[in-house]
């Protein structure tokens, strides 16, 4: 959309120039040659900075609308119980924390509330070990991956009081470049507005045997049976 | 001895070649009116941004469109305008001066605008590059749309082919409007409701001429291909231009 203020900013400014306009003469053919020759070598120059700035800003990878359906891993870990079946590139990280305490208490510090629930599963492990692992879920736009931006942050242990504090609600920026309508035809991947489901996060724990595990916040918590 | 060139010794071509010169140096509104457009094309574009935010669960996404559009529409609309100027009464007069005839003046008119919708394309293609800048040098994550296989190179490329296409048919279709309106106004109206007559009977018929011309000429897989059409069509909207201003006179 037009920025409407600016428009009237410049109309304003064309009307007020209009008397100028009679008393200094108009510029001659030459003056304005030279005028467009500057004002296209800053182009280039422009142009060219432009080009070796895109090159090295990272890109999100197209994968096209619809086209790559990602694993459900709630399904995969959360009802199935079986986290050994996700794929290695799925898993966002992998933390390990040195842990002797009896009790847990994980904790989703989400502004958020019950929106944006955490599903927490728990595996009994080796004992003195504090597992955590979070999957990657993918978040399609228009058929542009932007799980590079999305991927949850890492939970913070609090080993006195014995509080696992979840990563809280994130916030991204992104700056998004249109293709031009000119390339619209010819071109892949315009906007349409769609975007992928959206899983909220997934979250395995390996504790150690005899620690109770509590949740605090919007928490889903499910044991595996082994 | 004078040393005044002659005007009659003057061969066709040197004299085309002269219109083309007189027309950079003596038409400042033209190239001025395209400088200014495209300067306020992109500080449209740049103010303009439309911001949408999206939230899921524990996630809250917040894009910032940036579109340079802005730049080609007024440099079209320059393309288009442009030659309303070149072939007004007062040009047509004062052009009358210098040229040797009809046909060279149309010569010389025809490169001028090739020449400045050809540098036109270009600054507007390399102001939408350099409107990059500033998403670009931000801090925020930039989401670089898919510019097919050559890069942001082949992008501008695509870019420069099809909006040189654009504002050659804009100038072509600007010129014989304007050579039109130098004939009679009248005509100019009486042809666009003949045009419009037509072309709804041929509707009704079921032959959509319009439909078929513009699928014809704008759906093409290949950019160039539209280069190729769109300067065939152009060169017959100049020429219907030349024959029909040999009914024009000068100084009426």
């Amino acid at each position: 959309m037009i920025n409407l203020s600016l428009l009237f900013f410049i109309v304003i400014l064309i009307l007020l120039a209009a008397p100028l306009r009679k008393r200094i003469p108009a510029p001659d053919g030459r003056l304005i040659n030279r005028l467009f020759l500057a004002y296209m070598a800053v182009l280039i120059i422009g142009g060219i900075s432009a080009f070796a700035f895109a090159g090295s800003k990272a890109a999100f990878p197209y994968i096209g609308e619809g086209s790559d359906e990602p694993p459900y891993i709630y399904e995969t870990v959360v009802d199935e119980g079986r986290p050994e079946a996700v794929p290695e590139e799925k898993i966002a990280f992998e933390k390990t924390f040195p842990y002797r305490g009896n009790e847990l208490t994980l904790r989703n510090p989400s502004g958020r509330g019950w929106d944006s629930m955490a599903s927490i599963v728990v595996r009994r492990g080796t004992p003195g070990e504090l597992t955590v692992t979070a999957y990657r879920a993918q978040l399609l736009m228009d058929g542009y991956d932007l799980s590079a931006a999305t991927a949850p942050k890492p939970p913070v242990l609090d080993q006195n009081a014995g509080e696992l504090a979840l990563g809280d609600y994130q916030s991204v920026d992104i700056s998004r470049i249109d293709a031009s309508f000119l390339t619209v035809p010819l071109l892949a991947g315009g906007s349409s507005g769609s975007w992928s489901s959206w899983e909220s996060p997934v979250y395995l724990l390996t504790v150690p045997d005899g620690v109770s595990v509590s949740a605090e916040g919007p928490i889903e918590l499910t044991e595996i049976k082994e | 001895m004078s040393t005044l060139i002659q005007p009659a010794r003057l061969s066709r071509k040197d004299a085309a070649v002269r219109q083309i010169t007189r027309n950079l140096a003596s038409r400042p509104g033209i190239v001025g009116s395209l400088l200014a457009l495209q300067l306020a094309g992109m500080l449209f574009s740049i103010s303009s941004s439309d911001d949408s935010s999206n939230a899921f669960g524990n996630l809250n996404i917040h894009i910032q469109n940036f579109n340079s559009d802005i730049i080609i529409v007024l440099t079209l609309a320059w393309a288009f305008l442009a030659p309303l100027y070149l072939t007004g009464r007062d040009s047509f007069e004062s052009d009358m001066v210098f040229a040797n005839d009809r046909l060279t003046r149309h010569f010389g008119n025809i490169g001028y605008l090739a020449l400045i919708v050809l540098a036109g394309s270009l600054t507007a293609v390399l102001a939408c590059l350099t409107v990059l800048l500033i998403p670009l040098l931000g801090s925020r994550e930039v989401l670089l749309p898919e510019f097919g296989p050559w890069g942001l190179s082949g992008h501008a490329l695509i870019m420069f082919t099809v909006l040189l296409s654009y504002a050659l048919l804009a100038a072509g279709l600007g010129y014989l409007i304007g050579t039109l309106l130098g004939l009679s106004r009248l005509l100019v109206i009486g042809l666009f409701l003949l045009g419009l007559i037509f072309l709804g009977v041929l509707d009704d018929t079921g032959w959509h001429l319009l439909g078929r011309f513009a699928h014809f000429l704008f759906g093409n897989e290949q950019a160039a291909l539209l280069l190729i059409k769109a300067a065939g069509a152009s060169a017959i909207l100049f020429a219907i231009a030349v024959i029909s201003s040999n009914r024009q006179e000068a100084g009426a």
